[in-house]
C-alpha cells in the first residue's frame, strides 16, 4: 500500500446483487465518449471510433453506446455503471491501442476500481463455521460429577516441579542405579 | 459590483476628476472579505448532498438504444413495446395530460399506456414462482415461514433494490424525479409481466429465479422468520408428530449472580437431546434452545446450498417428490 493510497475509501470485493450466482450481468451500463474532429489531441479517439467501436458495440449488446463530437475540447470517455456511479476519465493524447485498453478495463469494473482499496482480496459474511468459543466449549465430562470443593480440581493447573522434587528424583535414580551395580559386583 | 471598494472613486473626486491622470492603483480594487466569503460559500455547497441528474435529459440520449441494451443486458428477448409499457407510470400519463390541458387541448391524447396491467401479472407470478422456489427448497419449512421469506424477497425495498441495479431507475417514466421505492417497485413487476407476456413461463420463472430467489444467497431463514412464542411452537410441534412433551434441562451456567451470567439449557424429548441454546437468564436460554429446536425440525439451522439452476420443470417435479414423501 503506497502513501497516495491511505486517503482512498477501503473496501471489501463485493458481487452487486449476487451478480453471477444466477446470469451474469455485465456491470457497464453505458459509455460516452466524447471528441473533437480537427484536435490532435483526439486523433487516438478517433481512430478507435472509425475502427474498433462498432466491434465493441456488437460484442457488448447491453452497453448503450453514446458518440458526441465536440470543438476544440479534449477527448473524454465517460462510464456510467449499475450501481449509479459515473467513471470520468480524460483520453487526451491517448492513441487508439490505449483506449482499447481503458474501454476493457470499464467493460470489466462494476465501478471506477482505481478509486477504492481493496482490504483483502476476499471476503466472507460468515468467519466462523464452529460458531464463537464459549465456557463449556471443550469441558471435560467428568466435571459433571465433581463434587466442589475437589482437592484436586482446586490445584492450579501448571504446577511444575520443585528444586527439593527434583533433587529427590536425581537421589532415588542414583540409588537405584547403585543398586545395580552392587548386585552386578555381587556375580 | 459592490465588492469594490469605493476609496479609489473618492481619491479621484478629491483630486479632481479628470485634471490629473491617476497612473498608479495605491490600493487593490477587490475588498479583503471577498475571497474569504466565497471560499467559505464555495466548501459549504460542496458539502451539500449532490442533487442526482435526470440522465433522460441529456443530449446523448436514445430511448430506443436503451430500451435495447436493457433488454440484450437481461439476456432476455423483450417485446421493447412491452417493456416501454412497463416503465410508463399512470402519474407520468396523467403529467403529460395536465401539460396538454395547459396549452389548451381540452382532450388530450397521450397513446400511453400504463403499467398497472403488467405490474399486476408481474406480482402474481412473482408470488407464486417465488413461494414454489421457497417450499421446494426448504420442504420442511411450515406454511408460515414460507410466507415470511416470501414478504422478505417480494416488499417493495427488496424489489426497488434489484430493479436499481438492473438499471431501471433511469427508464422510469414517473412525474417525480428521483423515482420512488413503490414505483420502481412496481415498474419491476411490469417488467415480469411484460417478459411473461413475450417470452413465456420458463424464461420467466429463470428470470426471477436468477435475480429475486438469489437474494436468498447466504442469509438466514430465521432472520426472515420471526417466531414469538417458539416454545409453544414446540410443544405443537411435537404433539402433532408423535413426539413426546419437549422437556428443558439446564446444561451448564456460569458466573451466575453476575453481569456476565450464562446458562445453557438443552432441550430434551423422551429423554433424547434436540439441541441447546444459550442466554443471560434460564428463561432467555429456553427461548433460544426451543428456538433452536425448532430450526433443527425444520432443518432450517444449517440448510444446503440452494439450487439456482433449477428448471421450472425440475422444480416442479421435485415438489411432487416432496409431497410424496409427506404422504407416506
Amino acid at each position: 500500500m503506497s502513501n497516495s493510497s491511505l486517503f482512498l475509501p477501503s473496501t471489501f470485493p463485493r458481487a452487486p446483487i449476487q451478480n453471477g450466482l444466477g446470469r451474469y450481468l455485465n456491470q457497464l451500463q453505458r459509455i460516452t465518449f466524447k471528441f473533437c474532429k480537427s484536435h490532435g489531441s483526439s486523433k487516438g479517439m478517433r481512430d478507435f471510433i472509425e475502427n474498433d467501436l462498432i466491434e465493441f458495440a456488437k460484442a457488448n449488446a447491453g452497453v448503450v453506446v453514446y458518440v458526441k463530437p465536440r470543438r476544440h475540447r479534449a477527448p473524454v470517455m465517460v462510464a456510467e455503471y449499475l450501481n449509479g456511479e459515473r467513471h470520468w476519465m480524460s483520453c487526451r493524447g491517448q492513441s487508439n491501442e490505449e483506449i482499447k485498453k481503458w474501454v476493457d478495463l470499464m467493460r470489466g469494473q462494476n465501478a471506477n476500481s482505481s478509486s477504492v482499496r481493496l482490504r483483502k482480496m476476499w471476503h466472507t459474511d460468515k468467519p466462523s463455521i464452529q460458531g464463537p468459543w464459549t465456557p463449556f466449549t471443550h469441558k471435560n465430562p467428568e466435571l459433571n460429577f465433581a463434587v466442589f470443593p475437589d482437592q484436586k480440581l482446586s490445584q492450579p493447573m501448571d504446577v511444575g516441579q520443585t528444586a527439593t522434587e527434583k533433587l529427590m528424583e536425581i537421589f532415588k535414580q542414583q540409588k537405584i542405579s547403585d543398586q545395580s551395580l552392587d548386585s552386578k559386583q555381587a556375580e | 459590483m459592490s465588492f469594490f471598494r469605493r476609496s479609489s472613486h473618492l481619491f479621484r473626486i478629491l483630486s479632481g476628476a479628470g485634471q490629473q491622470q491617476i497612473t498608479a492603483q495605491s490600493n487593490r480594487n477587490i475588498a479583503r472579505w471577498v475571497s474569504p466569503t466565497l471560499k467559505e460559500i464555495k466548501r459549504r455547497k460542496d458539502k451539500l448532498p449532490k442533487k442526482p441528474v435526470n440522465r433522460t435529459t441529456f443530449v446523448e440520449w436514445n430511448w430506443h438504444a436503451e430500451l435495447f441494451a436493457y433488454s440484450k443486458r437481461l439476456t432476455e428477448d423483450f417485446n421493447l413495446e412491452l417493456l416501454q409499457e412497463a416503465f410508463t407510470t399512470r402519474s407520468y400519463i396523467e403529467q403529460e395530460e395536465r401539460k396538454q390541458q395547459n396549452v389548451g387541448i381540452n382532450n388530450p391524447v397521450t397513446n400511453l399506456k400504463d403499467n398497472s396491467e403488467l405490474a399486476v401479472i408481474g406480482a402474481d407470478l412473482l408470488s407464486t414462482h417465488v413461494e414454489n422456489f421457497i417450499s421446494s427448497h426448504l420442504p420442511k419449512l411450515p406454511a408460515a415461514g414460507v410466507r415470511s421469506v416470501r414478504d422478505y424477497l417480494l416488499n417493495d425495498e427488496m424489489l426497488a433494490h434489484i430493479a436499481r441495479h438492473l438499471g431501471t431507475r433511469d427508464l422510469v417514466l414517473a412525474s417525480e424525479f428521483p423515482c420512488d421505492v413503490p414505483t420502481l417497485a412496481a415498474a419491476f413487476k411490469a417488467v415480469i409481466g411484460a417478459l411473461y407476456k413475450s417470452s413465456g413461463n420458463d424464461r420467466t420463472f429463470a428470470f426471477i429465479r436468477d435475480f429475486v430467489c438469489t437474494q436468498l444467497n447466504q442469509k438466514d431463514v430465521d432472520s426472515m422468520w420471526e417466531i414469538e412464542r417458539p416454545f409453544e411452537m414446540l410443544q405443537e410441534y411435537c404433539k402433532n408428530n408423535g413426539l413426546a412433551e419437549p422437556e428443558p434441562r439446564l446444561l451448564n451456567d456460569a458466573a451466575k449472580n453476575t453481569i456476565y451470567a450464562t446458562y445453557q439449557v438443552g432441550i430434551y424429548t423422551d429423554r433424547k437431546y434436540i439441541a441447546a441454546g444459550f442466554g443471560e437468564d434460564i428463561d432467555t436460554a429456553i427461548f433460544v434452545a426451543a428456538l433452536n429446536s425448532l430450526k433443527k425440525f425444520y432443518d432450517i439451522a444449517n440448510p444446503r446450498p440452494y439450487d439456482f439452476a433449477v428448471t421450472l420443470k425440475e422444480m416442479e417435479e421435485k415438489m411432487e417428490q416432496n409431497r410424496r414423501k409427506v404422504e407416506t
